[in-house]
């Protein structure tokens, strides 16, 4: 009896004693910035600079929201993550049931497709940029010989952002790729084989079957690929730099040029927060779908 | 059967396409690195270099900063990815053996970070590193990837963690070892591929962040290669050689990595989304 309690305290302490670490790093290299930049956040922005707080309540939080740049940077980053997302879906999905076939080489197909996870945002937009360049890019020479005249790409808005799209399809599809062939990779052979023997064509299998069965798969690549599209910033900056005329000006881009441009600590900081208000919104929704799936 | 067999060369033939549009923009990057300044400006574009052309890569190694943006970033990213590691395995594998109620807000607490936006964290870490006189240093610059690389590697470790069965740990606690020596002698030996992993991705969040080092930074002493590499686009003129030159060694460690551990990826990829 006395035993099993001292095992019992030693294991309370070596819990204790393995995350100590970790969390003493974390407070000092987060926790405490964080709080630091919510101070900021309902500070006037002239004293931050003299490193003085005088707080202002929620100017900061207001001013932000009644901007009309912020409104835009909001509708155009929302805009962005319907968007990718969706492509990513639909491509990463059609490449990824491709590769589920065992075809000659899919070994090699596999590995080119994982290429692009590992390069830096800021090469693949530097890449692009020289890719859609407007004379001397291989794009427009491309398409000039299927006889259709190439766009200045980086003059239009609408077109800027096509550039943007793009390029972090480029980035991103692949992860998608990758997740969902693992998904299929764990669906059962059985169920498929039981509904082709019911008389089921493909197309039935698919929306019916297979894809019911990838539901938490998607909801995770969901998650992880929403967070990552909510922040992108190294594209735009590389790419566009918001332009033209703010038409591609993103939340990411519109708080940075708020700090460095303007100067305006306090608004920067309150936009963060808003940001992460959002995108804390958005990832408990997935995770409560996540969480309903499991208990189905 | 011959249907089977025409539905595999479609295939065959779609991912042959797709893969091709994948790799091209490398491709062309590799390309346009070894074309002369004259060349690179040819309207038509042409396909190859003629003649083919090192100077890029000399010019690139050195006349340029790349080796000291080179230095930097082996630098940040290896202590960065190290300290995390070194925090983050015992951190995880608490996580996932000896958790307990007053540790569940912790752990979540750990997993919110991964979804604040660097952006979030400009501005404090500007004026901490203003205050503490590390603006512009290595140091500064590794203080601030760690809370990400560190919730990266505990989100990511903590399944496969859980995942080593039970029955081992308690014959090694009969042996007389504690909790960290089960960690390192049988946990870990089990578990290496999954920590290469963890921090290979670790790895590269440093070896590609961009955010932090363009905001906190400002000379060739503490800069990385990913700012080396925007500095090639100026308002003025972007040099395109240089930057492709620069571009493709700058990809070579994290393809190189990649390689090792491709089997592995997936894997690393979705860990810690999926409940263990």
């Amino acid at each position: 009896m006395r035993s099993e309690i001292v095992r019992e305290r030693r294991r309370r302490i070596a819990g204790y004693t393995l995350v100590a670490p970790a969390c003493i790093l974390l407070l000092i290299t987060f926790a405490v910035p964080l709080i630091y930049a919510f101070l900021i956040s309902i500070s006037d922005s002239n004293a931050v600079i003299d490193n003085q707080f005088v707080f202002v309540g929620l100017d900061n939080y207001l001013s932000v929201i009644k901007s009309s740049k912020f409104q835009s940077a909001l509708f155009h980053t929302c805009f962005f993550v319907v968007t990718t997302i969706l492509l990513e879906l639909v491509i990463g999905f059609g490449i990824a049931l491709l590769l589920y076939r065992e075809v000659a080489g899919s070994r090699i197909f596999r590995l080119i497709f994982a290429v692009p996870l590992m390069v830096a945002p800021v090469v693949s937009g530097l890449q692009w940029r020289w890719l859609f360049a407007d004379q001397y890019g291989i794009i427009n020479h491309l398409l000039s010989l299927i006889g259709i005249k190439a766009p200045l790409w980086f003059t239009g808005s609408s077109t800027a952002w096509v550039t943007i799209v793009v390029s972090n399809l480029w980035l991103a599809a692949p992860f998608v790729i990758l997740v969902l062939l693992a998904g299929l990779g764990g669906l059962s052979e059985e169920l498929n084989e039981a509904a082709a023997i019911d008389g089921a064509d493909s197309r039935q299998i698919f929306w019916k079957v297979i894809l019911p069965q990838l539901k938490p798969t998607l909801l995770i690549i969901l998650v992880i690929r929403l967070t990552d599209a909510f922040r992108i910033y190294d594209l735009v900056y590389i790419l566009t730099g918001g332009g033209p005329g703010g038409a591609t000006e993103v939340l990411s881009t519109y708080i940075y040029k708020r700090i460095f441009t303007d100067w305006k600590f306090g608004q920067g900081a309150a936009a963060s927060f808003l940001v992460m208000l959002i995108i804390g919104i958005l990832s408990l929704l997935c995770n409560r779908l996540m969480r309903e799936e499991e208990e189905v | 059967m011959k249907k089977k067999k025409m539905i595999n060369g479609l295939i065959f033939f779609l991912l042959t396409v797709s893969s091709l549009i994948t790799i091209f923009p490398i491709l062309w990057t590799l390309i346009t690195s070894l074309k002369m300044d004259v060349q690179m400006f040819a309207i038509p574009p042409d396909l190859l270099p003629d003649p083919a052309t090192g100077a890029h890569y000399q010019e690139v190694l050195t006349e340029s900063n790349f080796p000291n943006y080179l230095k930097n970033s082996i630098t940040v990213s290896l202590i960065s990815c190290s300290i995390s590691l070194c925090a983050g395995i015992p951190a995880a594998y608490g996580f996932a053996k000896y958790m307990r109620r007053s540790m569940k807000p912790v752990f979540g607490a750990v997993t919110a970070v991964r979804m604040v936006p660097q952006v979030a964290m400009v501005i404090p870490f500007f004026m901490i590193m203003r205050n503490l006189q590390l603006s512009d240093s290595i140091t500064g610059l590794i203080l601030t990837h760690i809370p990400f690389e560190l919730t990266l590697i505990v989100w990511m470790l903590k399944n496969f963690f859980s995942q080593v069965p039970r029955e081992l740990e308690e014959a090694a606690e009969l042996d007389g070892l504690g909790p960290w020596g089960i960690l390192v002698r049988v946990v870990l030996p089990l578990s290496r591929s999954s920590v290469g992993v963890a921090g290979l991705m670790a790895f590269l969040f440093s070896w590609n962040e961009f955010m932090f080092a363009l905001s906190l930074t400002s000379t060739a002493k503490a800069q990385t290669l990913t700012i080396g590499i925007a500095g090639y686009v100026t308002s003025f003129q972007t040099f395109w050689g240089s930057m492709s030159a620069t571009g493709i060694l700058f990809m070579i460690p994290a393809f190189i990595l990649t390689f090792i551990f491709q089997k592995d990826l997936v894997k690393g990829l979705t860990a810690g989304a999926v409940k263990g």
